[in-house]
């Protein structure tokens, strides 16, 4: 499945790149490139999944989230070509480690994907900020993504994303990138909520926040 | 002067579109081979040795990571690029001797730019 999402992602580039494109032509090759990303991410997430179940949380290697995230919003922006994605990091952050090596970066790039894909319109932007903060008596970095236009899914709660394997839980497909979010974060030792925000009653984007275990530089 | 590459993968429309791309951008493709011992074969017996080698993991045979060490072996120069959707084999291929690793699904660009670095330090 990855080797033919590989071939129709690339012609779909050498369509993009074609000198005599139309521009409506491109913008359906655009659209297209998200399609097929999505589908290969799902594939992906399980076996991130399971790199993270093998993983040994005492001798997890530290990873700086900040340069993750730089990295996931350039991957983001490859994902959504037809979307322009700005992520405003937080101006006055100095290096944050956390547990969780390549896993917790796949996890950031995993949140970013998941907000934009519910979020409809064609400029995104969504803001991050980074607090310390306790999680079961432990030490943790609580980084937070937030889109004032995401929407997350009708009949949403947190409660739906409760990672409990005796429960049957049908989850539909805008909801694995929350889904995965949450599982992982759990195998790292962390936790992850999803907020949709009301303002004066109305509903006003959403936000992802996950909890990572914070540990000293390398 | 023109960069020639070997392509070794066991789909063989995972080869076509490596040959798409790679022609498209000026790079001479001077072999293709759909397992790791077919690409040994097609190594040995090459009278110019390829530029590059860009070179599958999971294959019959023989897998990307024992070709890549075998490769290595004849030539220690050889510069093979090793792409796979397999991110958790990127550290076994770099120890058997590839110089750079490329995540599948890859971006046309990513491609290129890894190419053009493996080029550059040729000449």
């Amino acid at each position: 499945m990855l080797n033919s999402n590989q071939a129709v992602l690339s012609y779909l580039e050498l369509i993009m790149a074609a000198p005599d494109v139309t521009p409506k032509t491109k913008k359906y090759a655009e659209k297209a490139v998200a399609h097929v990303r999505s589908s290969t991410m799902l594939v992906e997430n399980i076996r991130r999944l399971l790199a993270a179940r093998s993983l040994d949380l005492q001798s997890v290697k530290p990873v700086n989230i900040l340069d993750a995230i730089a990295r996931s919003e350039r991957e983001v922006r490859a994902f959504f070509p037809a979307k322009k994605i700005t992520v405003k990091m937080p101006s006055d952050a100095a290096d944050i480690y956390v547990a969780g090596e390549s896993v917790a970066e796949y996890l950031v790039l995993n949140m970013l994907v998941t907000l934009v894909k519910l979020d409809l319109e064609e400029e995104i932007e969504i803001k991050v900020a980074i607090e310390e903060s306790k999680v079961a008596g432990n030490q943790t970095w609580a980084i937070r993504m937030e889109d004032p236009n995401s929407q997350l899914p009708p009949g949403f709660n947190t409660q739906s994303i409760q990672s409990d394997d005796k429960k049957d839980v049908s989850v539909s497909v805008k909801m694995t990138g929350l889904l995965f979010s949450k599982m992982i974060a759990d195998d790292l030792g962390g936790k992850f909520e999803a907020q949709e925000l009301v303002r004066q009653g109305e509903r006003r984007g959403a936000a992802l926040v996950v909890n990572l275990r914070k540990v000293m530089p390398p | 002067m023109t960069t020639s590459v070997l392509i070794v993968d066991d789909e063989l429309f995972i080869v076509e579109l490596y040959r798409d791309i790679l022609q498209l951008r000026g790079y001479k493709v001077v072999g293709t081979a759909f397992d790791g011992q077919e690409a040994l074969k097609k190594y040995s017996q090459s009278s110019e040795k390829p530029d590059v080698v860009l070179m599958d993991h999971r294959m019959p045979i023989m897998n990307g990571v024992e070709a890549t060490k075998q490769i290595i072996r004849m030539n220690p120069k050889a510069k093979v690029i090793f792409v796979s959707a397999d991110v958790f084999i990127e550290k076994e291929a770099r120890e058997a001797g590839a110089v750079d690793f490329l995540p599948k699904p890859f971006r046309m660009d990513d491609l290129i730019e890894k190419m053009e670095r493996v080029s550059a330090a040729k000449a």
